[in-house]
């Protein structure tokens, strides 16, 4: 007996993919995760255009992280024409970047991942008892949404940052009243925390790679060296492409990626698998009290790891914010140059490659951008035909529930790997 | 007084999504201005597909496949008004930067073997497919507008849009002309309603709410030239966001 499992336009993912399942008895066949958004040829339309415009038009590939990429193109455009930036460039980059990652990290959390757990088709639909959880999750975005808001001029799209800097610095009284504004939340951040790390997921493992920038200098999101966990081996963003290999499959518009020919993970659990050592006592206290421990195997442990960074970066925005007296500087001067510069930043779903190539007049002569979604998508397929066998006993609905809250762990941004989820089971 | 909230489905074509979270970023105003309507469909949050008519349909993001033109067909078909949400909707938006550069080597660039990849022939606004009742821009779309349209669409009124230039609001902010500076601007071309956010930020208009109907293009064009601009560079900014619009499309950049 053959059965085909379809999940048509999966819902509540940021854009447009379809899965694909064939099953023969209890054996899992074939599992595809097409992506069937639109191929919009970014590193195309970036060809001819100046090194100047490479933030603001690779910004527009993900609306919901949008920050992320106007800073892995600032600083990959940076390094290729050997600019580099004031530490309060680099203080307001990382509160910009955090704003954006917390944010995520949030719609993430409540309105596409909690529904599930309260057996509700939207966060819409809380009932009166759980209307709360609304509140909280608009009331900490549109918090956090402040922070993009002051440093980069709008919560989407930021237009302040620039190659060399901003265009305009938030005032000290800005940061000030952002400071006094954040303190309110603390409550809110805490509850998230606590709420995240209470909720049972399914019981499910599989041993795979994770990957993230090294925190060999002082910070999180900016380093030139990356860390694979079971490989125990570093190695400099530089040469991403010997171990990075990128490769599109047939049906679908998503590039994909494997790390020396296996697939992997990169993502908020990724990070707290690699650096658990480094988080606060606090943090610490959080995960011992909560259902979860790390490192990590369990894909679906992804959504308390992000509840998790929300703390830990809520509390270092604070803390770069009190430390933070506005000096009155003005973007770096651009040499144009020839050259190339390759750029790996965390952002809100892993790590993000961008990297430019220049002519001497400073056009874009080649480019590309790996994202954590295209890096992830054939883990995710990877989980699935391990995951599968566990649930075939379910209805078909309660299966597709089940994969579906398998995919959204990952957070999959498919506008990002270009594209969205639509199930197919078969079964033979 | 209307006897049932209007159904409402926001839809999702090929985009960055983020006008759908530039409604969700209303947060509060958000769920008051839509507890007057029954969200039907709103897929970056809402499970299932809902292929039932709807009163209003809202569609966010353009036709970048063949495959999308059947799904916006559909959407038109089962809705009373359709608005087109933010610059990707209206003009094409960034994807349609590729329709002014030689094809086969844009998607040559991304993929080794584009041939078996979907891609319509043309990337342009709604407007070239089926009727577009509203159109509201901006990359990303002006939350404060969207009220303003639900409302209007609520009570059956005409929704109160500015018909002025960015230049309006930019004078009222007391921003410094940029063009007094030299700079590529499109504010004067440009739709206003974005309350200037761009150069009151220190970054010069790209135009991302696309040319008035009465926009001077040519004169623009000259005085930019006149600075030393070249027309490569200018037909470069002219093309990222609203490319397709018939202003420019049909004059600067054919």
């Amino acid at each position: 007996m053959s059965k085909e499992i379809e999940l048509e336009h999966i819902a509540k993912i940021e854009g447009h993919a379809n899965l694909y399942v064939k099953v023969k008895g209890k054996r899992v066949e074939v599992v595809e995760l097409r992506v069937v958004e639109g191929a919009r040829y970014f590193e195309g339309i970036l060809i001819g255009r100046k090194a100047e415009e490479a933030h603001y038009i690779s910004s527009r590939i993900c609306g919901v992280c949008s920050q992320s990429h106007i800073i892995g193109a600032l600083r990959a455009i940076e390094k290729a024409l050997g600019i580099k930036v004031s530490k309060q460039t680099e203080a307001l980059r990382e509160l910009l970047l955090i704003g954006n990652i917390i944010e995520s990290h949030l719609l993430h959390l409540y309105f596409l991942a909690l529904p599930d757990y309260y057996g509700v088709s939207s966060a819409l639909e809380f009932t009166e008892h759980d209307k709360d959880l609304l509140r909280t999750a608009l009331k900490l975005k549109m918090g956090f949404n402040r922070i993009e808001r002051v440093i980069g001029g709008r919560e989407i799209h930021a237009v302040k940052a620039i190659v060399g800097g901003f265009t305009k610095l938030p005032s000290q009284s800005e940061l000030d009243q952002l400071v006094a504004e954040l303190k309110k939340l603390k409550p809110l951040v805490v509850s998230t925390v606590k709420l995240f790390g209470s909720l049972k997921a399914p019981e499910f493992e599989r041993k795979c790679e994770h990957l993230a920038l090294s925190r060999s200098s002082n910070s999180i999101f900016f380093d030139d060296k990356l860390t694979a966990m079971l490989n125990n081996k570093e190695f400099n963003i530089k040469d991403y492409h010997r171990k990075i290999n990128e490769y599109v499959e047939k049906g679908t518009t998503a590039k994909e990626a494997l790390f020396l020919g296996q697939s992997y993970m990169t993502s908020a659990l990724s990070r707290l698998n690699l650096h658990y050592d480094k988080l606060s006592s606090e943090a610490k206290q959080f995960v011992k009290a909560s259902r979860y421990s790390f490192p990590s195997f369990s894909p679906f442990a992804n959504n308390f790891a992000q509840a998790i960074e929300i703390f830990e970066f809520y509390n270092r925005a604070l803390k770069i914010l009190l430390n933070l007296k506005i000096k009155n500087e003005k973007p770096k001067q651009i040499k144009l140059k020839a050259g190339r510069g390759v750029s790996a930043t965390e952002v809100p779903r892993g790590v993000l490659i961008h990297d430019y190539t220049l002519s001497a007049t400073g056009k874009i002569k080649a480019c590309n951008i790996i994202t954590p979604t295209s890096q992830n998508l054939h883990n995710i397929e990877e989980d699935v035909k391990l995951f599968l066998p566990g649930i075939l006993n379910m209805n078909e609905r309660q299966i597709k529930l089940e994969l579906e809250k398998l995919i959204r762990a990952y957070d999959p941004c498919i506008s990002c790997s270009t594209h969205f989820l639509k199930l197919k089971l078969e079964r033979q | 007084m209307r006897t049932h909230k209007p159904k409402v489905g926001i839809y999702s074509l090929t985009s960055c999504e983020g006008c759908q979270v530039s409604l969700l970023n209303l947060g509060a105003d958000f769920i008051k201005l839509m507890s007057h309507f029954e969200i039907k469909h709103f897929p970056l949050i809402k499970e299932r597909y809902y292929h039932g008519k709807v009163d209003i349909a809202i569609v966010e993001g353009t036709v970048v496949m063949e495959a999308e033109i059947k799904q916006l067909m559909e959407i038109r078909k089962k809705s009373k008004v359709l608005v087109a949400l933010g610059t990707c909707a209206t003009y094409g938006g960034v994807a349609s930067i590729r329709d002014f550069m030689e094809q086969g080597r844009v998607r040559a660039c991304v993929y080794p073997n584009p041939s078996f990849i979907d891609s319509a022939h043309h990337v342009r606004g709604l407007d070239c497919y089926v009727k577009v009742d509203y159109a509201l821009r901006g990359c990303p779309v002006v939350g404060s507008e969207f009220i303003e349209l639900m409302k209007a669409l609520l009570l059956d009124k005409k929704p109160l849009f500015k018909e002025e230039p960015v230049c309006v609001e930019c004078k009222k902010n007391g921003n410094i002309c940029l063009l007094l500076k030299g700079e590529r601007c499109l504010g004067p071309l440009t739709y206003g309603g974005c309350n200037s956010i761009c150069i009151n930020e220190g970054y010069p208009c790209y135009g991302c709410r696309g040319p008035m109907k009465e926009a001077n293009v040519n004169a623009l064009v000259k005085l930019f030239r006149k600075e030393g601009i070249s027309l490569s560079e200018i037909k470069n900014a002219l093309s990222v966001f609203a490319g397709t619009s018939k202003r420019y499309h049909k004059g600067v950049l054919r």
